[in-house]
């Protein structure tokens, strides 16, 4: 059997499960779209910019779990589509970019559309492909999903010349789709002092990151915390692991936390870190985070144990596997006394947010900083002219919403929540608001300012 | 210094050069000889010991292209061999 390069690679998506891409052709991907448009097996989206691609292909793997593939051409195409490359990477999305490149004839001569993208590219993935024949693309292709989707998952960057998709290659056999290699296996006396240390503690708090979303580990993570009564903080990517109004939930931690969580994270004589990275918007000053706590660190990332905090106990491996041996083990606590103080620091220090009782809050964040740490010299945080969102939205055929001058913006908003399709709202802000507490830049989480009382709570 | 196992092909070097560089982790020599047909080459990094090694060791081993790390305390004898001989080639030229 012969294929082209182009061929041979929508075929390896095809047999990888691919039934979406969303991407943007150029001339030197137009191969792969001609190939593309030969299967009726995977629906394209056509994005307006490559870093929309990016974030379509991205979005689709985090709900989906497993690797999702965008395109882009050279040059610009490529240039554009890093930054969406770029953010799945520091959020461990498993998304297959595929770009296509200069023949390799022109290839360092500064062609039309040429960049380094393979250059550019390797900071910004788990690994990536300058591939330099089609017959290659059988080795590479597989390669790219099993890297994006094991161990702690991430961006791969295919870049396929021209002249490779072009190129004619003889296919005697197609590879095995590219699967999640077997997670590492953890040493079960790890697990056992990790339980020792949280029976043993006094003031535990539960520390959840991304990872337990990734691995679907929020139903244990919510029965840890359950039986060992254990206070609950969530970082963004773990959103969703416990429910937001769980009575052990703390909410978000660090910068813009509630002073009651930064409270409570001050006092624990044991932090339990599930997929988490000690990000420094969530650990503010690090040196200063949780000064007297043990800590016990869950990661599949070697690389994040011990990283930013000392980890008294480190478990490298899948979370939910880790978690699933340490239940059991787990003493069921009642821990009144620290309950109870975490229920004090929370009547004390709640959660205040100016105007949450509207939805239209907005909430500003360069204006604040040059108001508060500035000298209130704000500059560059305005612009001139003041687009009309609601009509340039409904240039592209969206239906609009302006919160603005709804008369219910409540009605308004689970309305336009609920219909189904792409839709604008429009929030207007006042300049002048602010997004307090906060903790300022470089200062440790327990010195929050402001939130403490507000006018309408 | 550190003696890594790596796939050889082009983009290697990028890899490995590109953990450290964006660290401002100054690589003081590199030795890279391709192991006899093996498709892999064999490494050599001169670093100073500082408190990051420990994490540019995990760092370098999730590198797809990084099949091995191996750690060497100071004195390994390749790279004062290297300046001996770099010395003789400068002395007889």
């Amino acid at each position: 059997m012969k294929a082209t390069g182009a061929e041979g690679l929508i075929q390896l998506l095809e047999r990888q499960g691919v039934r979406v891409i969303a991407g943007i052709p150029g001339g030197a991907n137009l191969p792969l779209y001609d190939a593309l448009s030969r299967t009726t097996r995977i629906h394209h989206v056509l994005a307006r910019h490559e870093q929309g691609a990016g974030f379509i292909a991205q979005g689709m793997a985090r709900v989906s779990g497993r690797p999702e593939v965008c395109f882009a051409t050279s040059g610009p195409g490529a240039t554009n589509i890093l930054t969406a490359i770029a953010d799945a990477k520091l959020d461990s999305v498993p998304v297959i970019c595929v770009t296509g490149q200069v023949p390799q004839s022109l290839i360092g001569t500064d062609a039309f559309q040429e960049v380094d993208t393979y250059g550019l590219s390797i900071p910004l993935t788990k690994h990536n492909f300058l591939v330099r024949s089609a017959a290659e693309l059988l080795e590479v292709v597989p390669a790219a999903f099993r890297i994006a989707a094991s161990g702690r998952p991430g961006p791969v960057l295919i870049d396929v010349p021209k002249d490779v998709q072009m190129q004619s290659a003889a296919v005697d056999a197609w590879p095995e789709p590219g699967r999640a290699d077997k997670r590492p296996k953890f040493r079960p006396a790890k697990v056992e002092r990790a339980a020792a240390m949280i029976n043993a503690a006094r003031r535990p708090v539960l520390y959840v990151g991304g990872g337990a979303i990734q691995w679907g580990a929020g139903p244990l993570v919510t029965a840890l915390a359950e039986k060992a009564s254990l206070p609950t903080t969530m970082t963004l990517m773990a959103l969703g692991a416990m429910p937001a109004d769980h009575p052990l939930s703390l909410g978000m931690l660090g910068r813009h936390a509630a002073r009651f969580t930064n409270l409570a994270l001050e006092e624990c004589d044991l932090l339990i870190a599930v997929g988490a990275r000690f990000d420094d918007r969530a650990t503010g000053k690090v040196t200063e985070f949780c000064p007297n706590a043990g800590i016990v660190h869950l990661d599949i990332d070697a690389s994040e144990l011990s990283k930013l905090k000392h980890a008294h106990v480190g478990i490298v491996g899948d979370v939910r596997e880790v978690l699933e041996a340490l239940l059991p083990q787990v003493d069921a606590t009642p821990r009144h006394d620290w309950l109870a103080r975490v229920a004090d620091l929370r009547s004390r220090h709640p959660l205040r947010l100016p105007g949450a009782a509207d939805v239209r809050t907005p909430y500003g964040l360069v204006r604040q900083q040059q108001d508060l740490f500035y000298g209130g010299r704000v500059f560059a945080a305005d612009y001139q002219l003041h687009p009309d969102f609601v009509k340039i939205a409904e240039g592209f055929g969206m239906r609009a919403h302006d919160l603005g001058s709804a008369a219910d913006p409540v009605v308004t908003l689970a309305a336009a929540l609920h219909a189904p399709g792409p839709c604008l709202i429009h929030a207007p802000i006042d300049v002048n608001e602010k997004v307090y507490p906060m903790v300022p830049p470089g200062a440790a989480n327990k010195d929050m300012i402001e939130g403490e009382t507000c006018g309408d709570s | 210094m550190l003696e890594l196992t790596v796939n050889n092909h082009p983009g290697v070097m990028s890899h490995v050069c590109g953990l450290f560089s964006r660290r401002a982790y100054n690589v003081e020599g590199i030795l890279c000889l391709p192991l006899n047909g093996s498709g892999q080459s064999q490494l050599c990094l001169l670093v100073n010991e500082d408190a990051r090694l420990e994490q540019m060791i995990k760092q370098l081993l999730k590198l797809v292209d990084v099949r091995n790390v191996r750690r060497h305390r100071v004195g390994h004898d390749v790279f004062v061999k290297l300046e001996t001989l770099f010395a003789g080639a400068r002395g007889s030229g």
